[in-house]
């Protein structure tokens, strides 16, 4: 009789113990679906792919495999060990890199002019903004199309050479080149149609966000800034901008990760090509490859370099990985919260407290 | 004093005035963007018109008479369709591709990966969204945390390795293996959370104390309420899913044909279209490879813009 237990007490207890399992039942119904996957297609191959990028992994054959000393790493940074990869990895680097610089700038101001245009509403200002949207629905495969047809040779009859009866072979020739302390870089032709396809279809969802930003400024400031004497240009800089600064840092960052990780364009138009003789036998040996397209050669299209070079392609991908995921870093600290930043707006919030 | 004093006709004249010349003024803004954006967007659909009356060219016209471009020397034909989805090309063209075009295989393809691939993930992750927002757990918060962690980790850093992966987990032949790797994405469940935040839990605790379940709640509750994100969710990965080439070529780029999706294919016939004569087939796979997702803007396009513009904003 020393440990007795009421009905009660035993019928609570049971139904808390029930009661527990039921719900975490219910929470490994609901959450196991997404967790396995997770962990299955993003934590395991993650480190996955750190370990293939530390060994002489073959693809195609899964196993145990012994550790290269950074192989992979080394040609990546290691300029003598061996020069020529080294050099196509790097040039392929700068490639992604420039573009990025050149295009990120007119991705986030055309949109932004075009945003404050529609934001104006004039007549059908709808259906403008559904237009300017629609090129960048488009897959990257049709838009190739178009802008195949309008750069193709001469002798094909290409849009532009029957137009305007250029001669340039648009997706062959080689603009310039130039070299810097011995080495030699080219800037091939190629790149204008590249520049002008994602000009035609790489910044729809920045005009989206932006113009829906300039919507979401409240009228009171513009009202109270022309009672100040504000000229529109005043207006435009001293209202407007700061009150779209969280998506102008929004669009800002998805661009240059977006550029920087530039594929499909230069796949589809011109296949990295034109090819630099001394490293047409290199993954991304082109003068338009780019970083992804240097990966992708090595791991997707060339079945090659896949046996042979797999590590170094695992390796590559992890740099660029740090790249962007230093980027996006600053991204989401930039973003974090929603609190007046402003010292003014603080020093407001206070006063208006206080009083 | 006297100086100063204004009639009250002077006064509403001046008011009148001032209204008028400030309505002129917004209007001429407006006319100037209102022509700023014709203009644009006259050049910005032109390529969309030169694809589809390049693709309805005959291809011995495909490209002689840049003149007519958009009325062809010898009308509108649907030769170039017929010759990219027979296979069966008139005498005098040559093309050197080594595989074949498998033009139904890679549609269906496309759509199995677009289709069933986002309505998938719909489920999952919204089964996921509900669990963190209304169902409390331990380590709820850090899980979530490190969802919205990962997702600094750019997909290239995974794809080597999930390559690997589905190679050794023997999924390389299957088309399963083109949406199984995208169940786990953290972007558009932490989309669906954001938006179920934003149901009262009130409703939540009431339809417990009626004794729902959970399972029944979610169901019956929170999917009909919802709808919104789950669409725009679900168009966003239907666009997403359609358009992707880096995946399926990592997958199937070197092997059967078969097994492409319309992305991978189109690409490859670009590559062997570059002549004159065979440009216009590479037009007709681009203007097929467009309608899917074109029928789908122009229904939803209200949809598809104030979604992106409500995940931007909230962001």
């Amino acid at each position: 009789m020393e440990r007795t237990l009421t009905l009660e007490d035993y019928s609570k207890n049971q139904s808390r113990r029930k009661s527990t399992l039921k719900k975490y039942g219910i929470v490994i119904l609901f959450l196991l679906p997404f967790l396995a996957a997770f962990i299955v297609f993003f934590i395991c191959p993650l480190i996955y792919g750190i370990y293939i990028s530390l060994t002489n992994f073959v693809y195609g054959k899964p196993g145990v495999y012994d550790f290269n000393a950074m192989k992979w790493y080394r040609i990546i940074f290691d300029g003598s060990y061996q020069p020529k990869v080294f050099h196509v990895f790097w040039a392929s680097f700068l490639h992604s890199f420039v573009f990025a610089l050149i295009m990120v700038p007119i991705a986030i101001l055309l949109p932004l002019g075009l945003a404050i245009l529609v934001n104006l509403k004039p007549p059908g200002y709808k259906i403008f903004r559904a237009l300017i949207y629609m090129p960048s629905i488009v897959p990257l495969t049709a838009s190739g199309t178009i802008f195949t047809l309008l750069f193709m040779p001469a002798s094909q009859h290409g849009l532009i050479a029957e137009i305007f009866g250029c001669q340039i072979n648009w997706f062959t020739d080689i603009w310039f080149s130039f070299s810097i302390g011995g080495t030699t870089f080219s800037v091939a032709y190629a790149w204008i149609p590249i520049f002008l396809m994602c000009l035609w279809g790489g910044w729809g969802s920045n005009f989206i966000i932006l113009s829906a930003g300039l919507q979401n400024v409240p009228r009171s400031l513009y009202e109270a800034s022309s009672i100040d004497g504000c000229s529109p240009m005043r207006k435009v800089r001293a209202v407007t901008l700061p009150g779209i600064k969280g998506q102008m840092v929004l669009c800002l960052f998805t661009t240059i990760i977006g550029y920087l990780g530039l594929y499909g364009q230069n796949y589809v138009l011109s296949s990295g090509g034109p090819t630099i003789p001394s490293y047409s036998s290199l993954p991304g040996g082109g003068s338009t490859s780019t970083i992804i397209y240097f990966i992708q050669d090595i791991v997707a299209n060339n079945a090659n370099f896949r046996t042979k070079l797999y590590g170094l392609g695992a390796a590559a991908s992890i740099i660029f990985a740090i790249f962007t995921g230093i980027v996006s870093g600053i991204q989401m600290y930039c973003t974090r919260d929603r609190k007046p930043n402003n010292k003014h707006a603080e020093e407001y919030l206070k006063w208006s407290q206080i009083k | 004093m006297v100086a100063n004093k204004v009639t009250v006709e002077q006064y509403i004249g001046l008011r009148k005035s001032r209204s008028f010349a400030n309505r002129k003024k917004v209007q001429y803004g407006k006319v100037i963007a209102f022509i700023v954006l014709l203009v644009f967007c006259i050049f910005w659909i032109l390529p969309f018109l030169i694809m589809i009356t390049g693709s309805l060219r005959g291809h011995t016209d495909t490209m002689l008479y840049p003149k007519e471009l958009f009325y062809p020397h010898s009308g509108y034909t649907l030769e170039n369709y017929s010759m990219l989805l027979t296979g069966v090309y008139p005498d005098g063209i040559v093309h050197n591709k080594t595989q074949e075009y498998a033009i139904g295989y890679w549609f269906m393809n496309s759509c199995f990966s677009a289709i069933g691939g986002t309505l998938l993930y719909l489920l999952v992750a919204s089964l996921a969204a509900y669990a963190f927002t209304f169902i409390d757990f331990k380590y709820r918060n850090i899980i979530f945390a490190i969802l919205v962690a990962s997702m600094v980790v750019p997909g290239t850093a995974t794809a080597v390795g999930n390559q690997s992966m589905v190679f050794s987990m023997h999924l390389n032949k299957s088309i399963l293996a083109l949406i199984i790797p995208g169940l786990g994405g953290v972007y558009g469940m932490y989309l669906i959370k954001t938006f179920f935040e934003s149901i009262p839990k009130d409703l939540i605790e009431s339809a417990k104390m009626d004794g729902y379940s959970h399972p029944k709640i979610f169901f019956k509750i929170v999917l009909p309420l919802g709808k919104t994100v789950l669409f725009v969710q679900g168009l966003f990965g239907f666009m997403g899913g359609w358009n992707d080439l880096v995946w399926p070529q990592m997958l199937f780029g070197t092997q059967d044909t078969k097994l492409w999706t319309l992305q991978v294919g189109m690409a490859y016939v670009i590559n062997n279209s570059k002549t004159s004569d065979l440009i216009g087939t590479a037009l007709a796979g681009g203007v097929l490879c467009l309608l899917p997702v074109m029928i789908v803007y122009l229904i939803a396009s209200n949809k598809i813009i104030e979604g992106m513009a409500s995940a931007g904003i909230k962001r």
